[in-house]
C-alpha cells in the first residue's frame, strides 16, 4: 500500500439523481472455474489488440478483482513492454498492476456479501436444502425450531412457495381474498446482492399474505414471522435501500469514471455512520451495526487496491466542476500533498510536450491572422505577443490546476455528455489537459458491458442450440454488437 | 453507434452503422420517382439516373407522401428523411411566382425527432446534411446506394442476427412462401449454408471497418474484459473497447468475444 487515507465523516454528494438508471442490470450466474491463469488471459488479451492494432494505445484495464486478473496484468505489461521497445517507442500508458481499475461493481458486490455473511442471512442452496427436507417429511429440530436468521426464513418461504403450482395457485388466491398484489416474493440470487433487498422488501409488502399463507400451510408452520421478526426485516431493508442507489450507479451501462470516488465515498461514509450509530441511525439494531463494520473492514481492503493507482484521482480531478475539491475535503493534509504532486507531475510528463506544439500552433495561426490586417498597429502586436508569452510560461495543467472550480452548472446535472461536451469545447483552451480527458474519461468504472454482452451470449446459444461452437458464436457475437 | 445494452442497439445494430438503412431508403426512394406514379405494376424499377432500384411493392406507402415535387430531392439525404405533404399550406420558392405544396420533412432516424419544412429550408438540404453529420454521423462519402437485392440480404441477415434466428429459419417452407408471393421479390439465399457464408462475409468487412475506425479515431483505449464459462462449458473472454474520439465522442466497441485457449 502506498499510502493510507484518512477518510471523514462528509457527505460527499447526494446519491438520489442517479435514481434514472431505473433498468436494472441483469447479472449472469457466474462461474469462475479458476482455470484462467493470468498467463492465458494476458496471451489472448494481447493477440485480440494486436490483431486490432491497438496494443500499445492500451491505456487501463477494467476487470475485477480476481488473482489471475493482477498477473495476467504484469504478464501482459511485459509483452507490452517488449512490443513497444521494438516498434521504438516509450509512450506506453499502460503500467501493468497500476492501470487495472476495479470494478466497482464487483466491490461493492464483495462488501455487501461480507454484509450478508454477518447479518446470517445463509446461503440459497442452503434454503434450498431446508425445502427439499420439509417436503420429504424429514425435518430437523434445527429448522424446527426456527433457528435461522429472517433472511433465510423469507428466502425459504419464497423458494417453498415458487416450487409447486398448487402452493403458487394457494398464494394467488390469497391475494385475491385479501384484495393485494399477486406479486410472488422474488427470491434472491447470489450474484447480485441488489436482489436480496428487493426480497426482503417483497415480504415487507406482503404481510397479510404471508401472515395468511403460513396460517394454511401447516408443513411451514415454523416459518412464522413474528413481529419482531418483521422490525428487524424493515431495519435491514432500511439500511440496504441506501446502498441498492449507488449499485444502480455503477451498473448503469456506462458508469461514468469520475464519479467513481464519490461514489467509494459516499459508501463509506455510510457504513461508517451504521456502524458507529450515529445521529440518525441511533436507533439501529446492533447486528445491523456489526455488519456494517464488517463490510467497511472489506471496503478498506479494496479502497488500498484503488489507492494504488492513480487513475480515479485524475479522472475526478478531470472534471471541472469538482477539480481539486473533492480531494481537499476527504484527504488528510499531507495525503492530499502527495497525491495531487504526483498526479501533476505525471500528467506535466505525459501530456507537457503538447502544449508546446500547440502554442507553435496558435502562434501560427495568430500571427497570419495579423499579416491579414494589414491596419494591425504595430503597439497591439507586441501586446499579444506579451500576452502569449506569458500563457506559454505557464503549461495549461497548471492553468487548469490552479484555477478557480466551477460553480453549479444549471442543467449539468449527472449527464456524462455535459461533461464530455465540455472538454469538446475547451480543448484550445487547455490542450494538455483535454489530452488527459480524452484518455481517462473513456475510462470505464465497472464491467457492467461486459455482463450484459455475456447475458446476450446466453440467448444466442439458447436452449437448442447448445453444440454452437466457439467461433460460431463469436462471430455472431461481434455481428450483432457492431 | 451500437451501444450494448441500449435500446438503439436493438434496433438499430447494424452490420455497419453508416451504411444505407434500407428500411427507410426504400419509402423514400419512391418519392425520388419522379414521374413514376405507376410503378407498383413494375417489379424493379430504375430511377432515371440509373443508381436507384426500388422495389415496386413498397409504392402503396405512396398515398401518405407528398407530390414527388421536382428536382430538389436527388440529394442523396433523402434517403434518410421523409416527407408528409401538409395540404393546404402552400410557400413560394424564391424566384419563382408559382406558389407550392409545403412538405414536412422528418427524419427517418428511429427515435430521432427532427423535423423541417420545405419553406422552412427553402429548398436546401444543407440544414438535413447538417443534422445527419452530426446526430447520426453520416456523411456522403460513407453513404453508399445499395441495390434493391443488396439491400434484402443486409436486411435478411441482420434480421437472423438480432433475434438470433437458426439459419435453418430461411429454409422454413411459410418463410419462403411471404417471398413467393410478394410480387417481383426474391429471396437472395435460400439455403443455411449461404447465409453463414454471407455472416462470414460480412463479418471480414466489419472487422477491417473497426481496424481502420480505430487507427483514425483512437488514440488510447481502455479496456474492461470478465471470462465467462458458458452453459456449454466454453470458458470465453469478452473484452470491450471505450475511447473518446477526438471530438470527445464516446465509442465502445466489442472487440472479442472468444474462446480462450491452452486450459
Amino acid at each position: 500500500m502506498r499510502r493510507y487515507l484518512t477518510l471523514r465523516n462528509l457527505k460527499v454528494f447526494d446519491l438520489l439523481p442517479f435514481y434514472r438508471y431505473q433498468a436494472a442490470v441483469r447479472y449472469l450466474i457466474i462461474c469462475q472455474s479458476g482455470s484462467h491463469t493470468g498467463d492465458n488471459l494476458a496471451e489472448a488479451v494481447y493477440s485480440c489488440l494486436s490483431e486490432l492494432g491497438v496494443e500499445l494505445k492500451l491505456h487501463t484495464i477494467t476487470a475485477d478483482n480476481s488473482n489471475n486478473n493482477v498477473t495476467m496484468m504484469s504478464v501482459l505489461h511485459q509483452r507490452l513492454l517488449e512490443k513497444a521497445s521494438l516498434a521504438s517507442t516509450n509512450n506506453l500508458l499502460f503500467e501493468g498492476e497500476p492501470s487495472l481499475v476495479r470494478c466497482l461493481a464487483h466491490v461493492i458486490d464483495l462488501v455487501f456479501k461480507e454484509i450478508f455473511k454477518n447479518l446470517k442471512a445463509d446461503t440459497i442452496s442452503n434454503a434450498e436444502a431446508i425445502c427439499d427436507s420439509i417436503s420429504n417429511g424429514i425435518i430437523s429440530d434445527d429448522v424446527r425450531s426456527g433457528s435461522f436468521s429472517v433472511i433465510q426464513k423469507v428466502r425459504v418461504l419464497a423458494i417453498w412457495i415458487s416450487r409447486h403450482s398448487g402452493r403458487k395457485q394457494t398464494w394467488r388466491r390469497i391475494c385475491q381474498i385479501t384484495n393485494s398484489s399477486e406479486r410472488y416474493i422474488p427470491c434472491d440470487v447470489a450474484s447480485r446482492w441488489n436482489s436480496t433487498y428487493y426480497m426482503l422488501q417483497g415480504a415487507l409488502d406482503a404481510q397479510t399474505q404471508v401472515t395468511e399463507y403460513i396460517r394454511l400451510d401447516p408443513e411451514i408452520s415454523f416459518l412464522r414471522l413474528t413481529p419482531a421478526d418483521y422490525t428487524t426485516i424493515r431495519e435491514i431493508a432500511r439500511f440496504l435501500l441506501l446502498f441498492e442507489a449507488s449499485t444502480r450507479v455503477v451498473s448503469s451501462s456506462r458508469p461514468q469514471i469520475s464519479f467513481s470516488l464519490g461514489v467509494y465515498w459516499e459508501l463509506f461514509d455510510l457504513l461508517q455512520a451504521f456502524s458507529d450509530r450515529e445521529e440518525n441511525f441511533s436507533d439501529c439494531q446492533e447486528n445491523i451495526a456489526e455488519a456494517a463494520q464488517a463490510g467497511m473492514l472489506k471496503f478498506q481492503r479494496y479502497y488500498s487496491f484503488m489507492d494504488e493507482s492513480d487513475t480515479y484521482y485524475t479522472a475526478t480531478i478531470l472534471d471541472p466542476r469538482f477539480k481539486l475539491k473533492w480531494l481537499k475535503k476527504m484527504l488528510g493534509k499531507e495525503d492530499y500533498e502527495l497525491i495531487v504532486g504526483d498526479i501533476r507531475s505525471q500528467l506535466h510528463a505525459q501530456y507537457g510536450h503538447l502544449s508546446a506544439i500547440n502554442m507553435e500552433l496558435v502562434t501560427e495561426s495568430m500571427k497570419n491572422r495579423a499579416d491579414s490586417k494589414l491596419n494591425m498597429t504595430l503597439s497591439t502586436q507586441s501586446q499579444m505577443t506579451q500576452a502569449m508569452g506569458q500563457s506559454s510560461q505557464t503549461s495549461d495543467i497548471d492553468r487548469y490546476f490552479d484555477s478557480e472550480v466551477m460553480g453549479d452548472i444549471h442543467g449539468a446535472g449527472t449527464d456524462e455528455k455535459w461533461l464530455l461536451n465540455w472538454w469538446c469545447r475547451h480543448t484550445a483552451e487547455y490542450p494538455c489537459m483535454a489530452a488527459a480527458a480524452r484518455d481517462f474519461l473513456a475510462i470505464p468504472a465497472s464491467k457492467a458491458a461486459v455482463e450484459k454482452l455475456f447475458s446476450e451470449a446466453r440467448d444466442v446459444l439458447g436452449p437448442r442450440k447448445q453444440v454452437m461452437s466457439a467461433e460460431r458464436l463469436r462471430v455472431l457475437m461481434l455481428a450483432k454488437n457492431m | 453507434m451500437s451501444v450494448l445494452g441500449r435500446p438503439e442497439s436493438q434496433s438499430f445494430g447494424s452490420f455497419n452503422s453508416t451504411s444505407v438503412e434500407p428500411g427507410n431508403s426504400f419509402s423514400q426512394q419512391v418519392n425520388e420517382n419522379d414521374g413514376q406514379a405507376n410503378i407498383a405494376d413494375a417489379a424493379i424499377s430504375e430511377d432515371l439516373e440509373g443508381k436507384i432500384i426500388s422495389v415496386g411493392a413498397r409504392s402503396r406507402e405512396e398515398g401518405n407522401m407528398g407530390e414527388p415535387s421536382s428536382q430538389d430531392n436527388r440529394s442523396w439525404v433523402w434517403t434518410r428523411f421523409s416527407a408528409i405533404a401538409m395540404p393546404g399550406k402552400m410557400w413560394t420558392p424564391k424566384g419563382s411566382l408559382k406558389p407550392r405544396e409545403n412538405r414536412e420533412i422528418r427524419c427517418t432516424w428511429p427515435g430521432c425527432s427532427f423535423s423541417t419544412t420545405d419553406e422552412k429550408r427553402r429548398g436546401s438540404t444543407s440544414n438535413m446534411l447538417r443534422h445527419l453529420n452530426v446526430r447520426h454521423r453520416i456523411t456522403i462519402k460513407d453513404h453508399s446506394y445499395l441495390s434493391a437485392i443488396e439491400v434484402l440480404e443486409h436486411n435478411l441477415i441482420k434480421w437472423i442476427i438480432n433475434t438470433t434466428q437458426p439459419f435453418t429459419v430461411i429454409e422454413d417452407s411459410a418463410f419462403q412462401q411471404i417471398f413467393i408471393d410478394l410480387p417481383g421479390v426474391f429471396l437472395p439465399f435460400t439455403s443455411a449454408c449461404s447465409v453463414s457464408r454471407r455472416i462470414m462475409d460480412k463479418f471480414d468487412t466489419y472487422r477491417s471497418q473497426l481496424k481502420a475506425d480505430l487507427s483514425t479515431t483512437c488514440k488510447t483505449v481502455a479496456i474492461s474484459l470478465y471470462v465467462w464459462t458458458s452453459e456449454t462449458e466454453l470458458p470465453i473472454l469478452a473484452i470491450i473497447g471505450h475511447w473518446l474520439t477526438p471530438g470527445f465522442d464516446y465509442r465502445e466497441k466489442v472487440f472479442d468475444f472468444k474462446e480462450l485457449e491452452g486450459i
